[in-house]
């Protein structure tokens, strides 16, 4: 049971990490989500567009991964608002 | 203190060995899968053309739906761990490779389409091996508890999986309601063990699922919507038999034959084989003149696909088809004389 959950564990950490370390490629997504934003992301942020935000995560564009970082302006940055050539809008 | 330094080591190790397995894949694709770029002699007839190379980039999140389906089809029969997991992840990266070689062949992949790709395969990657670690162990003993009948929640959970499995058909995955599954599994477990197991590890899932599906609803705000149209040009056919075809407007004539504004993703599989089985022809789509397409046989045949795999839970194979744009519609008849079944047609 312990090895199974350190297993799964490790997977979504790895995970996790690739997605992370993706957003270091030089143009990799259009837009960046954040998680864990602090409250003044986009006062460290000004060259940021702000697209979508809650109370645990900010989509916002305009920035890299590094700025993001850089600034301490969130815990986190995953890829966001890939192409999804499914994302059909609601019929 | 000693022993928790010697646990953060082994997690450091651990998460080290799976950053390097998940991303193996995504290695060999960019070092080992490249095509050279041909030569294009097809001089666009419509003005509104579309990406050729577009046609090979969008199968592989159609893989997944694929590997879903699979997955519906076994467990209404037999049970998780009976699904091939790495089966259906190497399926995902084999198919990649020819589709990779073909996209470069015809234009290149966009930095955006292979971040995509390479997004959405390690996380179906990663997904699949959560759950092959857990339906291949603590799953498998619960079978052997349960005996060989399916529980109540064995039941509801294949035909959830058969319902996701259909709504992605048409629908993004995180638009599907996985809080309302979880309270299903809630509402229906008996106090049977196999119950109570599929309650918390599928309740498990699904919940992680709902509250991620909310994130990237959100992170998806970002995407602005694609076209849903695209032009063809066709010929063998009168403007009155095409416009009784449902979802085509016949903009004008044209020398090389009639220019046709046509509904893209699957109205557009059935309005081509409609048009193929009306004797008419298609001389171009979106300014291309290469297509993929995936058919299906009842066991193994030659289509000269780029790429073959057998479907999981079923005696059925899916084929890989690349065809030049003028000989689609006689291809489409083709299969279906040849006892295939044309299942998609990849739009740009």
């Amino acid at each position: 049971m312990r090895r199974v959950v350190a297993y799964a564990l490790a997977v979504a950490l790895g995970w996790l990490a690739l997605m992370a370390g993706g957003m270091f490629i030089p143009g990799a997504a259009p837009s960046a989500l954040v998680i864990l934003p602090s409250p003044d992301l986009l006062a460290r942020l000004p060259d940021a567009g702000l697209v979508h935000a809650s109370r645990w995560t900010a989509t916002i564009n305009g920035v890299t991964a590094g700025d993001i970082y850089q600034s301490r302006a969130g815990w986190l940055v995953l890829p966001a608002g890939l192409p999804l050539c499914m994302a059909l809008p609601d019929r | 203190m000693r022993f928790l330094w010697r646990w953060l080591k082994r997690l450091a190790l651990a998460l080290l060995v799976v950053v390097v397995l998940l991303a193996l894949p995504v290695i060999r694709n960019e070092t080992m899968c490249r095509g050279t770029p041909l030569a294009q002699d097809h001089a666009p007839i419509v003005g509104q053309t579309r990406d050729e190379s577009r046609t090979f980039t969008t199968y592989p999140e159609w893989h997944i739906v694929h590997a879903y389906a699979d997955y519906a089809r076994v467990i209404a029969k037999d049970d998780p761990h009976d699904f091939g997991f790495f089966t259906a992840m190497r399926g995902f990266w084999s198919s990649l490779c020819p589709l990779t070689e073909m996209a470069d062949q015809h234009g290149g992949f966009t930095t955006e389409s292979k971040m995509t790709i390479y997004t959405i395969g390690v996380s179906f990657t990663a997904e699949l091996a959560l759950k092959a670690a857990y339906e291949e162990t603590l799953g498998r003993v619960a079978t052997w508890i349960r005996g060989p009948e399916h529980s109540t929640l064995d039941q509801l959970s294949a035909q959830q999986a058969a319902d996701y499995a259909a709504f992605l058909q048409q629908t993004p995955w995180y638009k599907w309601d996985f809080a309302a599954d979880a309270q299903a599994l809630d509402d229906t477990a008996t106090d049977a063990f196999r119950d109570r197991e599929r309650r918390l590890a599928l309740g498990l899932e699904y919940r992680a699922k709902a509250a991620y599906a909310g994130v990237i609803a959100n992170a998806v705000a970002a995407t602005g919507t694609d076209e849903l149209t695209l032009r063809a040009v066709v010929t063998g056919m009168t403007e009155t038999q095409l416009t009784a075809i449902p979802g085509v407007t016949v903009i004008q004539r044209r020398p090389e034959g009639w220019e046709i504004e046509t509904p893209r993703y699957r109205e557009l599989t059935q309005i081509l084989a409609r048009i193929a089985q009306d004797g008419g022809q298609m001389v171009e789509i979106a300014g291309n003149d290469d297509i993929l397409l995936t058919a299906i046989t009842d066991g193994p045949a030659d289509l000269g696909a780029i790429f073959t795999f057998p479907m999981q839970g079923s005696d059925q194979v899916r084929h890989l088809v690349v065809v030049k744009v003028p000989d689609l519609a006689g291809r489409l008849r083709d299969l279906a004389a040849g006892g295939a079944r044309l299942e998609h047609i990849h739009d740009y």
